[in-house]
């Protein structure tokens, strides 16, 4: 007994420390009265480890790599988005903002740039933050919008946070979205590596989903029932709608950086074949009617394959050309958006 | 129901709890063969009805073979078995493929035949060829007739080793059923370990290579020629592990339970040779080969040539037995011409060589060479049809263009697998025992079951050997 015992020891030491380089961590989050909602803990670590291998450090107000963005009064550009932005699968010093601030220094131009990404963002959730963020940091020169696909900008179901409807008319609707799970114990897990509690925690809905009736289990068809879409709605005047209500929020410029997700890898080769190209060609002339930037980041994303043979997202411990910008993903958006600051301006 | 998932843990617990009080031998594997056929009812209940039918048939048979010493009597019996066993075997597996081969074959003569909406079902081909077994050697006279149904429906149904293997001998396994068998520390402590490393073989290591196998052998045309190597040198250890993963979990619960079965498995990838090879991948099966084909077509008794076509014929077979599809086919054939050449090479190969650099290096030449024809063997096995094999050769051997992906995880399991290897060279086989006297195994054997709950996969991750 004694030696189980001590086994057991030793193999919860082991899995600790195998925790703590080898799996994902749980990120703590902590209510923010300013911003009206749940953001990541300042000085709380984050690492990927499933897709990539990065480590985030939060700041106050969620910002990734920079510990407290309100103290800092130089001009600034804010880069909003989903988990693109966010970035958590590569190094902070890897991540758009601090790519972007790294040229910007290397050029000689007091800019620099933070970025405000998480999982599932859209553009709802950046009309609702924009002015927030104005507030309590000041000298933001412009925003850049990262988005990668048509959801992002159009009405939804019910999300967890706000939401865009379009029932019965146009509405951005605020919700905060509140993390699974007690905040004390994420913020203990995440403190003291016990990654591997959680990955354990996470396997317990497998357990409720047991099966002990004998087969052959048939797949059920879902049950035809009243129709849980939004009213069919004209996109063009829900981008419209789009653009003039982010347009109220801010008096810096707006510019849409559109980020696609391409390759894809499908019966033997990568095809950069953009299925969204078509919608996003109509949004781009929505922007330019508002006066609203757009800039595709897909010319760019196909040279850099051409000329290097590399893709700018995938890593090595994922499937090439596929999931979330790698380092050279990170840097190329980050080019992108540097020279249209040059070309542009930012007034 | 597989042996990865929590519901086979609640029923090999529950069977457990009631074997501790059950003190009767007959109410014991009553039990047993009441859980062996829940266990595979849980996958398709009406499948059931093959079980019975083989059980019932070959229980008879066997016995009637018992009774009779006519010899014109005991062949109609024997041949009875075979038909009926074969026939079902034929049905459910093969139809299908002889179908549309011969739709293929005869496509110039516009016949339109269509295939039969037929499901395989699961272990079909392993509980086959164990019920075969029993009848061929009762006829043989190597084994008297089992004179107790239960012992019988066990011995066809137990439930380790009845979807997926190892393929047990009547005459290795009934003997067993005869006798009471108290649980014991020592099977309790030699299972679980066998258990534990078998499961963290299968989803600890093959299910996470299929990350990297599957999509690169998919879009096999995308990658680089490296990548396409490393991917089927990560397929070789990923069948490997899977299946003797499998093997070892069943063996594991059979020793828990107090039975033994067999090892399966005995480190294939030190081979070197190709015969050295199925000596020790799936010895189960290749013994059944060995002894119910390749022996009574003659087996080397009849001169070199026959031998050779003996050999063919056997692993063209075997590869048949393991998929209804050409490429599986191939597979076995072209082991069996390996074999052919293992065995011409050792008629004509010079002197052993005396213990040396020369020597060394020989003996690494002759590992190498096992292992691509191993290596190139899996190219057929893991192929979906022959253009998409010769597609993944080309890659191989002339180093196509393409992207280059190199997964850490994977590197670091071919290096570990190689290093394990290289220990077990050295005869460093206190390691991978795991001795239970040793201070360090219920350390390593509870980090294992830490590490198979962390990396769980995702979703349904079926054993690669069922569909056999």
């Amino acid at each position: 007994m004694k030696k189980l015992s001590l086994s057991f020891l030793f193999s919860v030491l082991f899995v600790w420390v195998v925790s703590a380089f080898f799996l994902d961590t749980i990120e703590p989050y902590e209510w923010n009265p300013d911003l009206e909602k749940y953001v990541r803990v300042a000085g709380s670590v984050n690492r990927e480890r499933n897709e990539g291998w990065g480590s985030s450090v939060s700041g106050v107000l969620g910002v990734h790599g920079i510990p407290d963005i309100t103290s800092i009064h130089s001009k600034k550009v804010a880069i909003w988005g989903d988990s693109f932005v966010e970035a958590i699968q590569v190094d902070d010093d890897q991540k758009i903002a601090q790519v972007f601030t790294k040229i910007s220094k290397v050029k000689k131009r007091d800019l620099m740039a933070f970025s405000v990404g998480a999982l599932g963002g859209a553009v709802v959730d950046y009309y609702f933050d924009i002015p927030k963020y104005e507030k309590l940091v000041d000298a933001i020169e412009a925003h850049f919008i990262v988005i990668n696909h048509k959801r992002d900008l159009l009405p939804a179901k019910k999300r967890r946070g706000s939401t865009f409807m379009a029932d019965p008319e146009f509405k951005f609707v605020y919700k905060e979205s509140t993390p699974k799970g007690p905040l004390v114990l994420r913020k203990l897990i995440n403190d003291l590596n016990l990654n591997f509690i959680f990955a354990l925690a996470r396997s317990v809905p497998q357990w409720s989903k047991m099966r002990f009736v004998v087969g052959p289990v048939y797949g059920h068809e879902k049950k035809k029932g009243v129709s849980e879409k939004p009213r069919s709605y004209d996109e063009s005047e829900a981008l419209d709608f789009m653009l003039e209500k982010l347009k109220e929020q801010t008096r810096r410029p707006l510019i849409f950086v559109y980020v696609p997700r391409v390759p894809e890898l499908s019966n033997g080769r990568f095809d950069f074949t953009d299925r969204t190209a078509s919608f996003m060609r109509d949004f781009k002339k929505k922007c330019e009617e508002h006066g609203v930037g757009f800039m595709s980041l897909e010319p760019k994303f196909i040279s850099f394959h051409e000329s290097t043979g590399k893709f700018h997202n995938g890593f090595s411990n994922s499937i090439p050309g596929d999931g979330h910008l790698n380092e050279d993903g990170n840097r190329l958006v980050a080019e992108a958006m540097f020279d249209y600051v040059l070309k542009e301006g930012l007034d | 129901m597989l042996f990865t998932q929590i519901e086979f843990g609640v029923f090999f617990g529950t069977i457990l709890l009631a074997l501790v009080y059950l003190k009767n031998n007959t109410l014991r594997k009553t039990l047993i063969l009441a859980a062996s056929y829940y266990f595979y009812s849980y996958w398709d209940y009406r499948f059931l009805s093959l079980i019975l039918i083989s059980t019932s048939v070959d229980y008879l048979i066997g016995m009637k073979l018992g009774q009779t010493n006519c010899l014109s009597q005991r062949r109609r019996l024997l041949l009875c078995s075979l038909v009926i066993n074969l026939g079902i075997l034929f049905f459910f597996k093969y139809c299908n493929f002889f179908i549309t081969s011969f739709q293929a074959a005869l496509g110039s003569l516009n016949l339109n035949l269509s295939t039969l909406n037929i499901i395989l079902p699961v272990g079909i081909s392993f509980y086959t060829f164990q019920t075969l077994s029993y009848t061929i050697d009762v006829y043989n006279r190597k084994m008297e007739p089992c004179t107790h149904f239960l012992d019988f429906a066990v011995f066809v149904a137990f439930f380790p080793q009845l979807v997926a293997g190892p393929i047990v001998r009547a005459s290795y396994f009934l003997p067993q059923l005869q006798l009471f068998h108290p649980f014991t520390k020592e099977n309790i402590h030699l299972g679980t370990r066998i258990f534990v490393v078998g499961m963290f073989k299968k989803v600890f290591v093959a299910d996470r290579l299929a990350m990297f196998v599957d999509p690169v052998i998919s879009n096999v045309n995308a990658f680089d020629g490296t990548t396409v190597w490393l991917a089927m040198l990560a397929y070789s250890i990923q069948i490997y592990c899977d299946f003797s993963g499998y093997s070892d979990m069943a063996i594991g619960i059979s020793r828990i339970l107090g039975y033994d079965l067999n090892i399966n498995f005995d480190f294939p990838y030190v081979a070197k040779s190709i015969g050295d090879f199925w000596r020790r991948w799936h010895i189960s099966l290749s013994t059944w080969i060995r002894d119910y084909l390749y022996i009574p077509l003659g087996g080397n008794r009849l001169g070199q040539m026959r031998t050779y076509v003996n050999t063919f014929i056997a692993m063209s077979l075997c590869g048949l037995w393991h998929g209804a599809g050409w490429t599986f086919v191939f597979w076995g054939v072209w082991h069996g011409l390996a074999l052919i050449v293992n065995r011409f090479w050792d008629r004509i190969k010079p002197v052993p060589l005396e213990a040396g650099f020369v020597s060394v290096l020989v003996s690494f030449l002759s590992w190498a060479t096992t292992m691509m024809v191993v290596v190139v063997g899996w190219v057929f096995f893991r192929a979906i049809d022959f253009a998409h094999a010769t597609t993944i050769l080309e890659k191989m051997f002339t180093f196509g263009a393409g992207v280059s992906w190199m997964h850490p995880f994977v590197l670091f399991v071919l290096f570990g697998t190689f290093l394990i290897h290289i220990l077990y060279d050295f005869k460093l086989t206190r390691l991978h025992l795991l001795p239970i006297n040793a201070w360090y195994t219920p350390a390593i054997v509870l980090c294992f079951v830490w590490l198979v709950i962390l990396f769980y996969p995702k979703g349904f991750q079926p054993f690669i050997y069922f569909q056999f």
